[in-house]
């Protein structure tokens, strides 16, 4: 196959595997991720320290890392998420790589910042289960995590520098060497033929993914229904449901059936069921995919949206059936997988004071 | 292969400690897993409900009660969740295939895979 003409680094002919009347539209391709500011190595130290303490849950069994595993793309490879010990959780972990680039955090966009959302799983009854305000006070009384809390922040402990910390730990989750983002910065062979046949599909009038899965980051941040179906055990266990009426009652919602989505934040009908369109590096790592967890690989995922989504009142006009053939799904998840590259291996160190 | 079941009953759980303590009791009459599924599939965990358990496998009902009571299996339950400590296992379920952790209910197909790997591992070492 000829190469594909690199104009500007950002827009791409797309004549050479299409004819018709569509054919003659350039592709918009996404500006190649940007790199993010420095963090202080103080801060990033204690972050991780505080990232795999288990001294931050409750029962001392729970840390950050229990449920955002390094090694699996800080995601947790289970449908539903873990929970805190005799709980059920009701959601699937998202990864966090590139996080850095977030503003709109969680599956329903109810937090807007790295540090305001580090608060969430500390205080969250079924994740870590621990009052922050007594975390701090058991911080205080450990020598060593005070000797990193003054060289970070130069203060003691705080649940303001806690939050700050475990942020700038999680700013340095970075993916941005894979294929793609080599083809992005100019480098034409960095993908293969049939990567590239997967990038037109995907940026393209095929697949159309770009119209959400856009910008640098692969997501436009907004909230679509897709109609992904509800797990039956999230409607069937009495500790799944539980936890989302739990969940639901904070929020300020009456017990529901469903997993509301951003409904939960913006109130609007229209929003019922739609959920923050995830971010794609790494994805090949981070099955099974989707909010609920319930579509266990890249290729359920490419069929799904081959039908035009699921089935939903709310369903996003976006969605249509693409017909894609055999040799165009192929193409495309070639295409996903070339959205990994490395990113840093950290390990959890020998926790402050044991 | 080879299937090793490690007891790790949660600290703060009424009953846990004394589950695997009776799952043992039935191994030293040999239905472990007879006794380990019929507890998994009836949930209850107290004293009496264990010692039903017992009584509906036939298993020697006064024994079985005489070693649960006296705690004759702890040893072993806690030799287990040392290991699972010194290993920085904290969570259940825990699968460990070939050296490489899988912590939760995880989907059929990553089993498959690790197990894939392992097996491949030990065609190539000649084993
Ligand atoms: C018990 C499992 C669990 C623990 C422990 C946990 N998380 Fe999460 N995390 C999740 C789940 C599940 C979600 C998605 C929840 C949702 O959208 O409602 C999530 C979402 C996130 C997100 C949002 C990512 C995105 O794409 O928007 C960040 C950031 C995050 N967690 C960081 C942390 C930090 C920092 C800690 C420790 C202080 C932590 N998590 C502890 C399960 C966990
Ligand atoms: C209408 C906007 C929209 C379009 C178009 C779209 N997506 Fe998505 N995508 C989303 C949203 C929103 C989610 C999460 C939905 C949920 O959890 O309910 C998602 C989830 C995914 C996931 C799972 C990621 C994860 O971490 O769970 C993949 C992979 C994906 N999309 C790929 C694609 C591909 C390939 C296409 C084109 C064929 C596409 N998307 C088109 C919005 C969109």
């Amino acid at each position: 196959m000829r190469p594909l003409l690199h104009l500007s680094g950002l827009l791409l002919s797309c004549l050479l595997l299409q004819s018709g009347p569509l054919a003659a539209q350039p592709l918009q391709l996404p500006e190649p991720l940007e790199v993010l500011p420095q963090q202080d190595p103080a801060k990033v130290e204690l972050g991780r320290a505080l990232f795999f303490d288990r001294r931050l849950s409750g029962d001392g069994t729970v840390s950050c890392a229990v449920c955002h595993i390094p090694d699996e793309a800080f995601a947790d490879g289970q449908k539903i998420s873990g929970a805190y010990p005799t709980n059920k959780h009701w959601r699937h972990t998202n990864s966090l790589l590139n996080v850095g680039y977030l503003d709109v955090f969680f599956w329903d966009g109810r937090s807007r910042s790295l540090e305001d959302q580090a608060l969430g799983p500390i205080h969250s009854s079924f994740e870590m289960n621990l009052n922050p305000r007594f975390l701090v006070a058991k911080l205080r009384e450990i020598p060593e995590y005070q000797e990193l809390f003054v060289k970070a922040c130069g203060g003691g402990a705080t649940q303001e520098r806690i939050l700050d910390s475990l942020a700038a730990f999680e700013r340095t989750l970075v993916v941005n060497d894979s294929p793609f983002d080599r083809y992005l910065r100019g480098e034409d062979e960095a993908l293969s033929a049939q990567a590239k046949q997967g990038l037109e599909i995907f940026f393209g009038p095929r697949g159309n993914c770009g119209q959400c899965h856009s910008g640098p980051l692969l997501s436009d941040q907004k909230f679509h229904n897709l109609g992904v179906a509800e797990l039956p055990e999230l409607i069937s266990d009495p500790q799944h449901r539980t936890t989302r009426n739990f969940f639901l009652g904070e929020m300020g919602l009456p017990p529901m059936e469903r997993d509301p989505g951003y409904y939960a934040i913006s109130r609007r009908e229209k929003v019922l069921g739609a959920f923050r369109t995830p971010p794609l590096r790494q994805v090949e790592q981070s099955a099974p995919y989707m909010h609920n967890g319930s579509l266990g690989s890249l290729s359920e995922v490419i069929e799904f949206f081959n039908r035009g989504g699921g089935e939903d009142p709310n369903k996003s006009k976006l969605l249509k059936p693409l017909g894609l053939n055999e040799d165009e799904k192929q193409a495309l998840e070639v295409f996903l997988r070339s959205l990994s590259g490395s990113y840093p291996q950290v390990r959890a160190p020998r926790p402050p004071g044991l | 292969m080879r299937l090793v079941i490690k007891h790790y009953p949660y600290r703060y759980r009424d009953y846990s400690y004394l589950a695997a303590q009776a799952a043992e009791a039935a191994r030293a009459q040999g239905k472990f897993w007879e006794y380990f599924d019929l507890m998994m599939h009836e949930k209850k965990l107290s004293r009496d409900d264990l010692i039903g358990y017992a009584r509906q496998l036939n298993l020697d009902v006064e024994r079985f009660s005489s070693e649960l009571d006296s705690e004759t299996h702890r040893p072993r339950v806690e030799a287990d969740v040392d290991l699972a400590r010194k290993l920085d296992f904290y969570q259940t379920p825990t699968f460990v295939i070939n050296g490489r952790a899988l912590v939760g209910g995880r989907p059929i197909e990553k089993f498959r895979e690790l197990i894939d790997a392992a097996l491949a591992e030990s065609k190539g070492g000649g084993g």
